[in-house]
C-alpha cells in the first residue's frame, strides 16, 4: 500500500544526524549576527527563525538527538550564509534557504505536535508555503516601504521577477525533498527489514554476525550489499 | 447555508438567483462581441464556464456541492464579469477603472473560494488517510499561506498574460495597473482568505464528507 508511510520519514540515523545538525544550527546564529552587522536584516530574521525551528525539538523532549534533518539544514545555512543580495540570483537563493526552512518547520512541527505530513504533502506544502512567504514579504515589505520608508522593488515588472525566482526555488526544492525523503524512506524500510532478520537470526542463534553488517551497511547511509549467507533482505542496488 | 435562509433566501431560491447570474453572464459575453471587446466577452465566457463547473462535478462525479456554495461561486464570477462592463453611470467606465473598491472586492471575494478550495481539501485528506493530520490552528495558518501563494501565481500569470500579448502584438485579456495595485490586490486576497479560515468550516463540512467518500471509493477501488 502507497498509503503505509512510517511517521519518521524525515530522521537520519540519530547520533551522527545531532551533531551535524548542531554545528549547523551554531553556524546559523552566526549567519544571523553577521547579517545583522553587515547584511541585510531580513536575512537575519530568516536566520534567527531558523535557528530557532532547529533548537526547538531537542528542547522540548530534552533530548539532544532528536533534531531536524543535517541536510535541509546545510541547505538553509549555506543559502543564507552567502546572501547574493537583490538579483535574481540572489531572490532564488534567498527563496531556496525559505523553501528548506518550510521542510524544518514542517519536521519541527512532526517532532513536537499532532501534526502529521505525508512526504508527497510536504512536497505541495513546501511550494505554498515558499510562494506564500513571498506574498506575505511583499505586504509587509511594502507596508514598510510606505510608513517606514525601507527600500522596495521599484516597480510591478521588478516584483515579478521576485515572484518567479521564488517560483523556481520551491519548485527545485520540493524536488529535491522529494528525492531525499524517498531515499530516506528506502532506507528506514531496510533498516526495518534487516533488523526483523536480526531478531529471528537471534532467537535461532543462527548467523548473527552476517545480518549485523547488512544492518551497519545501511544505518551507515551507504548502499548495503546483500551479504548473501543470511535470509534474502531485498536490498535493491 | 443556515444564514442565507435566514435572511429569506431559501434553497430553490439560491437556485434560481444562480441561473438568474449565468443568464446575465450570457448577455455580458454578447455585448462583448458586439462592442467588439476581448477582454468583456473572454472574461464572462470564462466566468460563465466556471459557474456551470458544479453542475458538471455533479454529473460526471456525482459530487454534489450545496445550493449555497454554488451561488458563492456564481456571485463572484458574476461580479468579475460585470466589472468589465462599460457603464452609462459611471461615463462608461467599468466598474473596474471606474471604482476604487471593486477590483479589491472581486480579488477578496474570488480568494475566499480558494481558500475554501484549501480547507476542503486539506480536511478531506486527512479524513481520508490518518498520515496527515492538521489541528485548526495549522490549518488556519496553511489557508492563509495557500491564498498568498495562489495569489502570487495569480499575478505571475497575469503578467506572463500581458508580457506574451504584447510581444504577440494582441490585446491583453488579463491587466496589471502596476505595483500599488499588484501589492492591493494582495491584500485583499489574503483579507478574502483570512474571513474564510475564520468563519468559513461550518459551511463547509458537507464539501469535506463528500470528498473523503470519493477519496475513500477511489482507494477502495484500486
Amino acid at each position: 500500500m502507497s498509503q503505509s508511510v512510517p511517521a519518521d520519514w524525515f530522521l537520519a540515523t540519530a547520533r551522527t544526524n545531532a551533531r551535524v545538525a548542531w554545528v549547523l544550527t551554531g553556524f546559523l546564529v552566526l549567519t544571523a549576527g553577521l547579517h545583522v552587522f553587515f547584511g541585510s536584516v531580513l536575512v537575519a530574521a530568516t536566520a534567527a527563525v531558523a535557528s530557532i525551528v532547529a533548537v526547538v525539538p531537542p528542547a522540548v523532549h530534552r533530548d539532544w538527538r532528536r533534531t531536524v534533518p543535517w541536510p535541509m539544514l546545510l541547505l538553509t545555512t549555506l543559502a543564507l550564509f552567502v546572501g547574493l543580495g537583490s538579483s535574481f540570483l540572489g531572490d532564488f537563493v534567498f527563496s531556496l534557504a525559505i523553501a528548506a526552512l518550510a521542510v524544518l518547520v514542517v519536521v519541527a512541527l512532526q517532532l513536537t505536535t499532532t501534526v502529521r505530513m505525508t512526504p508527497n504533502f510536504v512536497v505541495g506544502f513546501v511550494v505554498i508555503a515558499t510562494l506564500g512567504t513571498a506574498g506575505l514579504w511583499t505586504l509587509g515589505a511594502a507596508a514598510s516601504a510606505r510608513y517606514l520608508g525601507t527600500p522596495f522593488v521599484e516597480d510591478n515588472a521588478q516584483l515579478m521577477i521576485v515572484f518567479t525566482a521564488t517560483l523556481a526555488a520551491s519548485v527545485v526544492s520540493a524536488v529535491a525533498f522529494r528525492w531525499y525523503a524517498y531515499r530516506q524512506l528506502g532506507a528506514t524500510r531496510r533498516r526495518d527489514e534487516t533488523e526483523a532478520d536480526v531478531d529471528a537470526a537471534a532467537t535461532q542463534l543462527h548467523d548473527v554476525d552476517g545480518a549485523t553488517t547488512a544492518r551497519d551497511g545501511v544505518d551507515g547511509a551507504t548502499t548495503a550489499r546483500d551479504d548473501d549467507d543470511s535470509e534474502p533482505t531485498e536490498v535493491t542496488q | 447555508m443556515g444564514r442565507l435562509e435566514r435572511l429569506g433566501l431559501t434553497e430553490p431560491r439560491q437556485r434560481r438567483l444562480v441561473r438568474v447570474l449565468q443568464v446575465v453572464m450570457v448577455g455580458i459575453f454578447a455585448l462583448g462581441i458586439w462592442l467588439g471587446n476581448g477582454g468583456i466577452a473572454v472574461n464572462a465566457g470564462i466566468g460563465l464556464a466556471v459557474t456551470f463547473l458544479p453542475a458538471v462535478l455533479e454529473r460526471s462525479y456525482k459530487f454534489t456541492l450545496s445550493a449555497g456554495i454554488v451561488l458563492w461561486i456564481t456571485v463572484a464570477m458574476f461580479l468579475h464579469a460585470f466589472g468589465t462592463v462599460p457603464l452609462p453611470g459611471l461615463d462608461f467606465l467599468s466598474p473596474y477603472r471606474g471604482t476604487w473598491w471593486w477590483d479589491h472586492m472581486t480579488h477578496a471575494l474570488s480568494s475566499s473560494l480558494v481558500a475554501a478550495v484549501a480547507y476542503a481539501i486539506v480536511r478531506a485528506l486527512e479524513d481520508h488517510t490518518e498520515f496527515v493530520t492538521m489541528p485548526p490552528r495549522f490549518l488556519f495558518a496553511f489557508m492563509l499561506l495557500f491564498v498568498l501563494a495562489f495569489g502570487v501565481l495569480w499575478e505571475l500569470l497575469e503578467f506572463y498574460i500581458s508580457v506574451a500579448a504584447s510581444a504577440l502584438g494582441t490585446g491583453s485579456v488579463l491587466t496589471q495597473y502596476g505595483l500599488e495595485d499588484t501589492v492591493l490586490d494582495m491584500f485583499y486576497n489574503t483579507l478574502g482568505g483570512l474571513i474564510v479560515a475564520l468563519f468559513g468550516a461550518a459551511t463547509l463540512a458537507g464539501v469535506v464528507d463528500d470528498l473523503a467518500d470519493r477519496l475513500d471509493a477511489r482507494g477502495q477501488r484500486r
